[in-house]
Parts: structure tokens; sequence; C-alpha cells
């Protein structure tokens, strides 16, 4: 076995799972997780000079995750633009706030591509401002209107109060 | 509900995914080997090309890099052989696949009239297994050499278009005129000619197939003349 199929199987075994749900938590789909994840894991252990060190391999295929999410989500944006001239959107009772996984994933996926990697990583990563605004390759500045905006409108859904995202 | 709350939330969802979002490595492990061994196919072709570009600029670069020509002088230089100006020096020797091949033949003959030049009689023979008609001058360019020196430039002569037709194998004799006077600048002016002894000539002739086609150069030389 080469070197670098051993240090797969070691990074699948150790962080898979937590790759797994980081790419669910982005897309909210099975599917769409599973092939992201792939095509992350193809990307880095294509590339000829890889490192054994699974802390950082882990790191690589989170940040070609996050790039690839932000990437699709942008070219599939004309189409979600227009969605709902075709689709009937569910429509949530303000007198239900029982928030279930379901009512989160459709929370998170009205979201735009940037505002739900800037709330998965804050708020599940818990990365700070500064990290996120690292990861994405944008300013503080930006990645604390994201996070505004996002908690807005999931505050309108889901019920989160307003705080800092200091 | 609280940033905690979401937080907690957020972790239902990613526990959901860790469970439900289907990795399938069997299958990813060989696209990765494929992607790999292609990845390297790029390098190595990369690598190759890489060296092919610094080798092609290299023989652009090195003047006769790669090629056994002898270094073009100026003047009559062409293919095969190198003929320099006054004093310069000659090299190389004719082309073995010109389509047409000059011989001298005979003495070089001083003119009765103008002892500044002689005549030397130029066979030019058709190698090629085809007829051709072509259009030449009265005279071949005709240098004369001595140890290995150009001591004599072409004679500047009042030319005219000549037709040559030449069946395959067929050869034609060219009167041409040779400049007896010294070449370079002090020579020049003080008219000296050659002194009597013995030489070398070279001669070159341009054809011009009838047809419009390529114009051919032939080169002959060296042949050792005596000139009383």
């Amino acid at each position: 076995m080469a070197d670098w199929e051993s240090t797969f199987n070691e990074l699948v075994a150790v962080r898979g799972g937590a790759l797994r749900s980081y790419a669910y938590l982005l897309t909210g789909d099975t599917a769409a997780a599973g092939d992201l994840v792939q095509e992350a894991l193809l990307r880095v252990f294509g590339r000829l000079r890889l490192g054994a060190d699974v802390q950082q391999l882990d790191g690589y295929v989170r940040r070609v995750i996050l790039n690839l999410y932000v990437d699709d989500r942008r070219r599939a944006k004309l189409w979600n633009d227009t969605r709902h001239l075709l689709v009937e959107p569910d429509v949530h009772g303000d007198d239900d706030h029982v928030v279930t996984a379901n009512a989160v994933r459709q929370a998170l996926s009205d979201l735009s591509p940037k505002q739900r990697a800037c709330v998965v990583l804050r708020y599940y990563e818990d990365l700070s401002v500064l990290e996120i605004a690292d990861q994405l390759g944008c300013a503080e500045g930006t990645v604390k209107r994201h996070l505004a905006d996002a908690r807005t409108r999931l505050a309108a859904q889901l019920g989160v109060t307003e705080e800092s995202v200091q | 509900m609280t940033s905690k709350d979401l937080k907690d939330l957020l972790g239902t969802v990613a526990a959901e995914g860790r469970d439900t979002v289907d990795l399938d490595e069997q299958h990813l492990v060989p696209r990765i080997r494929s992607r790999r061994r292609r990845q390297r196919i790029i390098v190595a072709a990369a690598g190759l090309g890489t060296a092919a570009v610094i080798a092609a600029a290299a023989v652009a670069i090195v003047p006769n890099l790669g090629s056994d020509e002898a270094p073009v002088a100026s003047g009559l230089a062409a293919n095969g052989v190198a003929i320099g100006e006054c004093d310069g020096a000659v090299s190389g020797s004719p082309r073995a696949d010109q389509p047409l091949k000059l011989a001298a033949t005979g003495t070089l003959v001083p003119s009765a009239t103008n002892p500044d030049f002689g005549k030397i009689k130029v066979d030019v023979t058709n190698t090629t297994g085809a007829p051709v008609t072509l259009m030449t001058g009265t005279t071949a360019d005709i240098t004369v050499v001595q140890q290995g020196r150009v001591v004599a430039t072409p004679a500047a002569v009042r030319d005219s278009g000549v037709p040559v037709v030449l069946a395959p194998g067929e050869t034609k004799s060219i009167e041409s005129t040779v400049s007896l006077r010294r070449c370079g600048e002090a020579a020049a002016q003080t008219k000296q000619r050659l002194e009597p002894g013995g030489y070398e000539v070279y001669a070159t002739q341009r054809f011009s197939p009838t047809d419009g086609g390529q114009e051919i150069e032939a080169q002959g030389g060296p042949w050792s003349v005596a000139l009383n």
C-alpha cells in the first residue's frame, strides 16, 4: 500500500465523521455532502506532494470543502434566485417554535452560501471572526455583516436571540 | 433561543450528517490513484517539454550547435561552401545533393585583350532524373583562392539571361570570366594582378527554373589551376 493510501485511510478513520458532518451542515443534503467530501479528498490526495500529518490534511480538506461549496453555490445562484417562481416555499407558522433538525436545515438553506458558511464556522466549528475571514478570504467586517444578516434571518425562523458575534 | 441553543441544533444536524452521508471510500481510492497517475504523467511531460524548449533555445542561441555546416562568412556564401570576402577563408565543400553539378575543365586562359581577366570552362550537369529548363547568367562567379584565402573575387561582368535545357545526366559548358586582378583596397589602387603560380578556383552559379520553381544555387570547386 502506498504511503498516501495509509494516510488517506487514517484520515478517513479519524476525521471522516467530522468531515461528513461539516459538509452536511454546509449543504443540507446527504448526496451533495458525500459528493463534496469525495471531491475534496480527491483534490487533496490527488496531488503528488502530500504530507503525512492527518491534522494538517484535515485542515486542507475542510478548506477545499468550503471553497467548493461556496463556488458551487455561487454558480447555482441564478437557479436559487428564480426557483421561487417554480416551487411554492414552505410556510413556517410563527406560533410554532418547535425547532427540529429539519427546521434548522430549512433555515440554513434560506441563507446565502457565505452566510451559511459563516454560521457553520462560527457556531459549529467555534472559529473566531478573524479565522472565518481567513478561511473565506474576505474582510472581518464582511464576516460580521454575513453573521449579522444570517442571525436576523435565523432569528425570524428559529427564534435565535440577537447577540454580539465578537 | 441563544447561540448555545443554535450550536446544539447545529450539532444535531451534524450528527445526522455523520450517520447518513456516504463517503464511498472504496470507489474513491481508485479515482485518487488514477488522478495521481495522471499528475505524474503531466509532470513528466512538462519536464520533457521544458527540456525540449531549453534545448531548442540553446540551438537557436548558440551558433551552429547541432549542425555540421560551416559558418557562412559573407559574399558568395551558400549551402555547402562558405566563401569569404577578399582575404577571407574558404571552408566546406559543395553539397552532394545538388540537382546541378559544376565542374571546371580545361585551363585558366588569360584574355588576350585584357590581362585583368581570364576564361575558364565550367561544365554544368543535370544530376536529377528529370529534364530541367533553366535561365542563368552568361558566366559563373569564379573565386580564386590561394592557400585557403580569397585572392580574387568574381569578376564584375555585364550579364544577361541565358536559357539552359538539360536532359537527365546531360552536361553543358559555360565559359566563365575570371578576375585576375588581386582583390583588396591596396591591390586595387595599384591594379595589382595575380602572380603566375598555382591557385584554386571555386564556381557559383544561380539557375532559375522557367516554371517558377525555387532558384538553384550550384557550387563547385576547388579546382586547381595554374596561371602562367
